[in-house]
């Protein structure tokens, strides 16, 4: 077989393919989709913001009203924890997925760089997302005073007694080594694959052919 | 200024679109997997190449760039490495018609089509745009690599592909 004949073939298979493209309609469709991507994109960050000011209102209003000082404390390092993780997740989020117009490797080699961020991200976790609000978990829990100091509401779900602090810091403990697990089990489940298959496609079109 | 340029510019993607159709649904077909079906994928790169084309520099032909945009989005997909970015574009501006191949045709298309498949994705991506008769220095270009390097690779890929076709045609 010759080379033109294999040409042929390849070129002759779409002829059955018959492809109609509406101009007019797929360049207002194209731009509707870009705005409605756009759209989603904006709505999902607002969200986000939501949800970490109304925990950042909850605990200032916590932090208000307890009358006891390390409990205090622990409420506003809190805040400012929700403040850094809004700031992390955001910086994160800000990380473009690579751009398709680039050359083939070095588009590979922008998404490697972004899967590889997000992996550590992920296996970072500990140190930025559990750490910090267990420290101050501690603070809250043993910074609670003596029941009959303060007369609220509030005061009835919160542990009074040693064995009370304890118990809640362990579940706390708990609930945190799992949030680190399934966090670096999804780092190398969902990333350390991808980003193994993007070196053997970089490696392929980089090797030499001289041997 | 720039919004001028893009207004301006969007004839010459209709344009350059109508004339790749064909060719950009052939290298579709060719990484299109279950449950991915070559519309999909073309309807992808289109919505791709539309997102990047106002960074479109003009250091290449457009038509070059169009490739380019198709082999990433393709190999993104196959590889699937759009987690976040999933592949759902459905344009009705674009509407498909596939007929049927007589046997004969079937069987040759098929042939090369399970060549092309058992190539490593590297070799794959470049063969692909070698039956699209795109020049060396173009592929090259396509995927960041310099001419001779392209020209020393295809003289092994083409051998193999050879090789392959011979031994599944019987001719």
């Amino acid at each position: 077989m010759r080379e033109e004949e294999l040409i042929k073939i390849w070129k002759k298979s779409s002829d059955m393919s018959h492809i109609t493209l509406n101009m007019p309609l797929l360049v207002t469709e194209l731009r509707n989709r870009m705005e409605s991507l756009d759209g989603k994109i904006g709505r999902r960050d607002r969200r986000e913001i939501i949800a970490s000011v109304v925990g950042m209102i909850g605990f200032a209003v916590i932090a208000f009203i307890i009358p006891y000082f390390w409990t205090k404390v622990s409420c506003l390092l809190t805040i400012v924890w929700f403040a850094y993780v809004i700031y992390r997740l955001k910086s994160a989020s800000k990380d473009k997925l690579p751009d398709t117009s680039l050359s083939l490797f070095d588009q590979l080699s922008q998404r490697k760089q972004y899967l590889m961020k997000q992996a550590k991200l992920l296996n970072s976790v500990f140190y930025w997302y559990i750490l910090p609000p267990f420290i101050t978990n501690i603070m809250f829990v043993f910074g609670v005073g003596q029941t009959d100091t303060w007369d609220s509401p509030l005061s009835s779900v919160l542990p009074y007694l040693l064995s009370e602090k304890l118990t809640m810091l362990s579940l706390i403990a708990a609930f945190y080594a799992y949030i680190t697990w399934m966090n670096r089990q999804a780092a190398r489940s969902n990333y350390a694959p991808l980003i193994r298959e993007i070196e053997r496609v970089q490696e392929g079109l980089t090797r030499s052919e001289e041997e | 200024m720039t919004i001028k340029r893009k207004s301006k510019d969007s004839t010459v993607f209709e344009q350059a679109i109508e004339d790749h159709k064909d060719s950009l649904y052939r290298i579709c077909h060719i990484y299109a997997a279950d449950p991915l079906e070559p519309a999909d994928l073309f309807q992808e790169v289109v919505f791709q190449a539309w997102r990047s084309y106002s960074s479109f520099e003009e250091k290449s032909r457009l038509g070059t760039w169009l490739y380019r945009v198709a082999i990433n989005v393709c190999l993104s997909a196959k590889l699937k490495l759009n987690r976040k970015n999933d592949i759902t574009v459905k344009l009705d501006a674009i509407s498909f018609q596939i007929g049927k191949w007589d046997e004969k045709r079937d069987e040759r298309y098929e042939a090369l089509k399970s060549c092309i498949e058992i190539l490593n994705e590297s070799d794959k991506s470049l063969v692909v745009l070698y039956l699209e008769e795109l020049s060396y220095k173009e592929i090259g270009s396509i995927h960041g690599m310099t001419e001779n390097h392209v020209a020393v690779k295809m003289k092994r890929i083409r051998k193999k592909l050879f090789d392959c076709i011979t031994k599944k045609l019987g001719a």
